[in-house]
């Protein structure tokens, strides 16, 4: 079922010089100008900056004069059986997220989508977001009141004849923790994406399909799902890309409750083992690599995305 | 997975990167001077240190201090301001600028700030503040010094920094020492007051640059319900002779079934204390050894006991946990009420309003709240509170540097002078009012106008003095004359040694409270004790040991 | 394209199909559904259906209004209702405004507010530009450079050279200690460019083309076509774009000298961090308790976002591309 895209206006024109292409596109392109822009100024020229992974990089000394250490940055990073450790939980935690998180906004999104009372919706829509605002000091705080050693539900359990179940010290539930805690602060968030593309799904194809005599679930099956997918696909790849960048904060203030072992991640390795020592190069060499892995995981999903004969992110090579 | 997460998660992963320099033209590091980068280790120089003398302006403590250090206690306030500068002492100075971090909300600007004005016009020239909140303090400050924007006198961060801060401060900042060694601080009476061990501090590859923000050597050990103990039967801490009596009474206080607890946070601090073991480093002078905390053998015993305690369940579930941004969690759980124990330092005791005192009276009359000491014969007091920071001054001219000087004389001000007064209490009837003890009562604005930094540039000791609670002034003054004769010795304030002071409190510090934390809250069994030593050995230990001892090698020479 | 239905640029199997149904008369698209109804082609839900997503409804807002509800009850609450419920105020016994007195006095936070709006319109405002023109400009197919510019700007989400090189070209360009330097450093987020991008490149084709027949040159299209469809992701990325604006410190926290020119968020961050202080000299009397002064200052931030998103919600409720495309 691989398809390609549809022809386009560009498309059937024979192939131009050039010149005559630049002549076509110019309007476009200018219209690109001010965004391309500002990614080369404030993105690509600090760049430069990963110099200091092969530097002992010393601020007061600036990168011209701190000294050159080759990939000791990268290599001692890499002889730490705590780095190896970091990258498994980081892994271990991002897979939980993905698999767990991921589809819940999808859900809550369809089912926000089908309340027909728009004033009931608009009011559902408003509450479900606002937790994206709260930062994790407090949020983390509210779960340990909750879920704590000396809190609600162990004192339920309790009550109930089981024994008491503290979640937040348990290195092995941290992962699911973490998963409850992103869910409850974004899940309602992440519905605003979602939502938007559920409209921009022609009406009229459910219209079509309905007469049909397609029910319900087909609907969704053949209508609302090809209808989101290029979106989901998206959201996807991207959080591939970012898959060993975890909630540092979020996890930093819980780090301590299961320990480095469930809790180290590569964000706060770096932090304990760079930013604290104030070793600039290590944090840098472990950003780099992190930067590197995310770009391969994003060409490959993508990649991977145009064999499914999605459009994924970007498309490669046309004409 | 929203385009928000996504942002947060790259705001984060802003330290996550690293950093460097793309466009700017480096800092030139010949132009500055001393060229050395390598930081070496080395003996402090007794040399470098002013002459300290207790500063006397006519004040008399009604619980006074002692020299070994004892702070002075106040029970009320002097009605009577006298000066502890002379003259306008910045008269025609041009305008200072200064960042330092703050703990508190932002000031008013000046414009809205009578006691910000006053003060001004008492020194005679202009101070332009930044203050950084404390969290964020390090970041700025990297950035600052990447930028090459220091302004003129600065607070070093508490933690961060730069990782080899005597080459830095040989290439940014003024030594200090032709200013303030030997007899020469006695031009600033106030800067004089402040005790050795914190210019010790203040000492950084071989010169003396800072300007120490000092605090009373010691923290404390913590703070206790006495009106729990009493239950118990402990009226008096000598009571608690040894640490398997302060064990049982952990026990004795513990009810989980009321949700009532011994400890809220860790309990180690106390209980090593307790046990005699040493503060970080012990220099050993007749064989020139160095050890480390973890390698002594009461400190062993103390995670040991700690453990026991935890398995007992005396500690408020969780809070042994929790991290050091979640503090005011389990300090709240023990002013609410819930634990008989916490530790915490001595100065959140009598801070006005939100301290131990007032915050607990204002919860429950019957919470009597008071600073721990460590108990049983063998206890010790750390060396924990030596400054907060020091602040430094960029290179400037002579004069201008003996202006910046004047500047930290005027804010280590000492307690009841005018200087003080318009420091932490503002201008009369504005900020603050007498009440009928003539103690000062801040106002409304009071309490805005009072959050300019100027204690963030320089502190003699602090005194102590409660307004609202005369008897807890007392109470701190009686813990310090226990605490202070069982003060140890720390060697690192007399030897420095690079590896030390770039990794000792970051990420060996890091293995060292991770270990511990996961023996006391048993993830992994007492006996991985031998292996969490060696981790921190291998990971710069024995590098810093190796530091030590050649520096008190060379110092004895 | 006359008297087919739109085809959507992504095609699937069923998509497929149904354009080349082409016997199937045109649905009566073009009216907007009216408010409150249920559309046409939706079925009545069973009684089953409709309990088993009312609980579900119930439970999704129960677990998040509570700890919100607790949030404001707590900006309101004493000390000792703080104490009493051992957290978070549901209900405060003795509800009083300490929290928020002890926020807006001194006027750093009403003047912090003034900064936060300014920086957060003008800067969506360029953002929303800047980006709208860039996803357009590259939604189109074959564009010269058009890859490289995408990829270029895709790749700068996995890579952040850090702090001190941002700050250093912050300084280099002029901007430290303006207000320019709170909006140029995340003018564009690339996460909101390809999302703005796919929904451009899921309008239907024909829109296009047809515009193209009417001699709308690439710029009237965008203006005269595009837009009016975009309006759900104009209003979701104005939205992320809004929200990064308002709630950002830290990017103030570096590239600002001056306390004056502080926004909200770092005003705010100082209240909050507060809590954690080992060594104030001397705070006030009569203040508020901590965990109040808190969640007040949460309540302040969050406030003016919820007095906007009822205004946004407006373009997320209208049926978009209903009959965009008529015969």
């Amino acid at each position: 079922m691989t398809v390609s895209a549809p022809p386009t206006a560009a498309d059937r024109v024979p192939r131009k010089t050039l010149w005559q292409r630049l002549k076509r596109d110019k309007v476009m392109l200018l219209l690109c100008l001010p965004g391309f822009l500002y990614f080369v100024v404030f993105h690509y020229v600090p760049l430069l900056g990963y110099l200091v992974a092969f530097q002992d990089y010393q601020p007061y000394l600036g990168y011209m004069h701190s000294a050159w250490s080759g990939f000791t940055n990268f290599t001692t990073a890499f002889a730490d059986p705590e780095f190896w450790s970091a990258t498994g939980n980081t892994l271990e935690i991002a897979l939980v997220q993905l698999v767990l998180f991921f589809p819940v906004p999808i859900a809550l999104a369809l089912l926000l989508n089908s309340i027909v009372s728009d004033r009931l919706r608009r009011f559902v829509q408003s509450v479900v977001y606002l937790p994206h605002f709260i930062g994790w000091v407090i949020i983390v705080s509210i779960f340990q009141q909750i879920l704590g050693g000396a809190g609600v539900v162990p004192d339920l359990l309790e009550s109930l004849g089981l024994p008491r179940y503290d979640m937040t010290t348990d290195p092995n539930a941290f992962p699911w923790l973490l998963a409850l805690q992103v869910m409850w602060k974004d899940a309602g968030w992440g519905t605003i994406i979602i939502l938007a593309a559920l409209l921009s799904i022609d009406r009229g194809l459910y219209e079509a399909a309905a007469m049909d005599g397609a029910a319900q679930w087909r609907r969704f099956w053949h209508v609302t799902l090809p209808g989101l997918s290029p979106v989901l696909v998206l959201l996807l790849i991207l959080n591939l890309g970012n898959i060993l960048t975890v909630g540092f904060e979020q996890i930093l203030l819980q780090r301590d409750a299961v320990g480095p072992g469930a809790g180290e991640v590569l964000d706060t390795y770096v932090y304990f083992h760079g930013i604290k020592d104030n070793q600039w190069g290590t944090a840098a060499a472990v950003g780099l690599v992190k930067a590197v892995i995310g770009t391969i995981l994003v060409i490959g999903a993508n990649k991977f995305a145009h064999r499914l004969g999605h459009e994924g992110v970007y498309r490669g090579a046309d004409r | 997975m929203s385009g928000t997460t996504s942002v947060n998660r790259r705001t984060l992963f802003r330290w996550g990167a690293g950093a460097g320099l793309a466009v700017a033209a480096a800092p030139l590091l010949a132009a500055c001077g001393d060229g050395g980068t390598e930081a070496k280790a080395e003996a402090k120089s007794a040399k470098l240190l002013p002459t300290t003398t207790v500063r006397n302006v006519g004040i008399k403590a009604d619980l006074p201090g002692t020299a070994a250090g004892v702070p002075n206690a106040f029970l009320k306030y002097p009605r009577e301001l006298t000066r502890a500068t002379e003259g306008t002492p910045l008269k025609g100075a041009k305008k200072i600028t200064a960042v330092t971090e703050t703990f508190a909300p932002l000031p008013p600007e000046r414009g809205k700030n009578a006691a910000w004005r006053e003060i001004e016009k008492l020194l005679g020239t202009q101070v332009d503040f930044t203050a950084v909140p404390a969290d964020d303090y390090p970041a700025k400050f990297s950035t600052m010094v990447a930028g090459d924007q220091l302004p003129d006198i600065f607070m070093y961060p508490e933690t961060g920094g730069v990782d080899n801060v005597g080459s830095f401060l040989a290439a940014k900042c003024v030594d200090l020492g032709p200013h303030l060694s030997g007899d020469r601080v006695k031009d600033y009476p106030n800067l004089a007051a402040i005790p050795e061990y914190a210019w010790r501090d203040a000492i950084k590859g071989g010169k003396l640059y800072g300007i120490p923000i000092a605090r009373s050597g010691s923290a404390g050990a913590g703070f206790y319900r006495a009106d729990l103990f009493k239950q118990a039967g402990i009226t008096s801490l000598d009571q608690i002779d040894s640490i398997e009596r302060l064990v049982e009474l952990a026990k004795d206080l513990t009810d989980a079934k009321k949700k009532q607890y011994f400890f809220s946070g860790s309990s180690t601090t106390l209980l090593a204390m307790s046990a005699g073991a040493q503060h970080f480093w012990k220099f050993d002078r007749k064989t020139g050894k160095w050890t480390y905390q973890l390698e002594d053998d009461k400190y062993r015993y103390a995670v040991e006991t700690a453990a026991k305690l935890y398995k007992a369940g005396c500690h408020y579930p969780g809070t042994v946990q929790m991290s050091g941004a979640q503090k005011a969690q389990y300090t709240d759980l023990f002013k609410n009420g819930k634990a008989a124990y916490v530790f915490d330092g001595m100065p959140g005791y009598l801070t006005t309003a939100t301290g131990y005192v007032d915050a607990m009276a204002a919860i429950d009359k019957s919470f009597d709240v008071r600073p721990m000491v460590p108990v049983s014969k063998d206890a010790v007091t750390w060396t924990d509170n030596v400054s907060l920071q020091n602040c430094y001054i960029s290179r400037a001219s002579e004069e201008r540097v003996k202006e910046l000087l004047r500047l930290a004389d005027f804010a280590a001000s000492p307690f009841g002078s005018l200087e003080y007064t318009l420091i932490n209490y503002g201008v009369e009837n504005i900020d603050y009012k007498r009440d009928e003890n003539g103690t000062p009562v801040l106002t409304k604005q009071g309490t805005q106008d009072v959050t300019v930094p100027w204690g963030k540039l320089a502190s003699a000791t602090p005194s102590f003095f409660s307004a609202t609670h005369p008897m807890a002034a007392r109470y701190v003054h009686e813990a310090y004359t226990v605490l202070i004769p069982k003060l140890i010795e720390d060697p690192t304030l007399g030897y420095s040694s690079p590896t030390w002071a770039s990794k000792g409190l970051g990420s060996l510090y890091t293995i060292h409270l991770d270990g511990v934390k996961d023996l006391v809250t048993g993830r992994r069994p007492l006996s991985a004790y031998d292996s969490i030593v060696k981790q921190w050995r291998d990971a710069g230990g024995d590098k810093c040991r190796a530091e030590f001892e050649q520096a008190s090698q060379k110092g004895k020479k | 394209m006359k008297g087919c239905t739109a085809v959507l640029t992504v095609e699937t199997s069923a998509v497929k199909t149904r354009r080349g149904n082409a016997t199937r008369p045109a649905p009566a698209a073009g009216e907007l559904r009216p408010s409150g109804a249920r559309p046409p082609w939706m079925e009545k839900p069973t009684r089953l259906g409709l309990v088993l997503k009312g609980l579900a409804l119930v439970i999704v807002v129960g677990l998040v209004a509570y700890p919100l509800i607790g949030v404001i009850g707590t900006s309101f609450a004493s000390q000792t209702d703080i104490i009493k419920s051992n957290g978070l105020v549901l209900w405060p016994d003795h509800p009083n405004l300490d929290a928020y007195r002890t926020a807006f006095t001194g006027g750093r936070v009403t003047r912090a507010l003034f900064v936060s709006i300014g920086v957060t319109v003008i800067g969506t405002a360029c953002s929303l530009l800047a980006t709208i023109g860039m996803a357009y400009g590259l939604s189109r197919r074959g564009i010269v450079g058009g890859r490289f510019i995408l990829m270029t700007s895709l790749f700068t989400m996995l890579f952040n050279a850090g702090i001190i090189p941002n700050f250093l070209l912050v300084k280099e360009l002029g901007l430290y200690n303006t207000f320019a330097a709170l909006v140029l450093p995340t003018m564009v987020s690339a996460f909101n460019l390809v999302v703005m991008r796919a929904f451009f490149m899921n309008l239907p084709e024909e829109l296009y083309d047809a515009a193209k027949v009417d001699g709308a040159g690439d710029f009237r299209t965008l203006i005269r076509v595009v837009l009016p469809l975009s309006k759900a992701v104009i209003a979701v990325v104005g939205l992320f774009y809004a929200v990064a604006y308002w709630n950002a410190y830290f990017n103030a926290l570096l590239y600002l000298g001056d306390n004056d020119k502080w926004p909200l968020p770092m005003v705010l961050r100082t209240f909050i961090l507060q809590g954690q202080a080992l060594d104030t000299a001397a705070a006030g009397e009569a203040v508020a308790p901590q965990q109040a002064v808190q969640m007040a200052v949460l309540v302040i931030a969050v406030v003016p976002i919820l007095l906007v998103y009822p205004f946004l919600q407006r373009f997320f409720t209208k049926g978009v591309l209903t009959g965009a495309v008529k015969g």
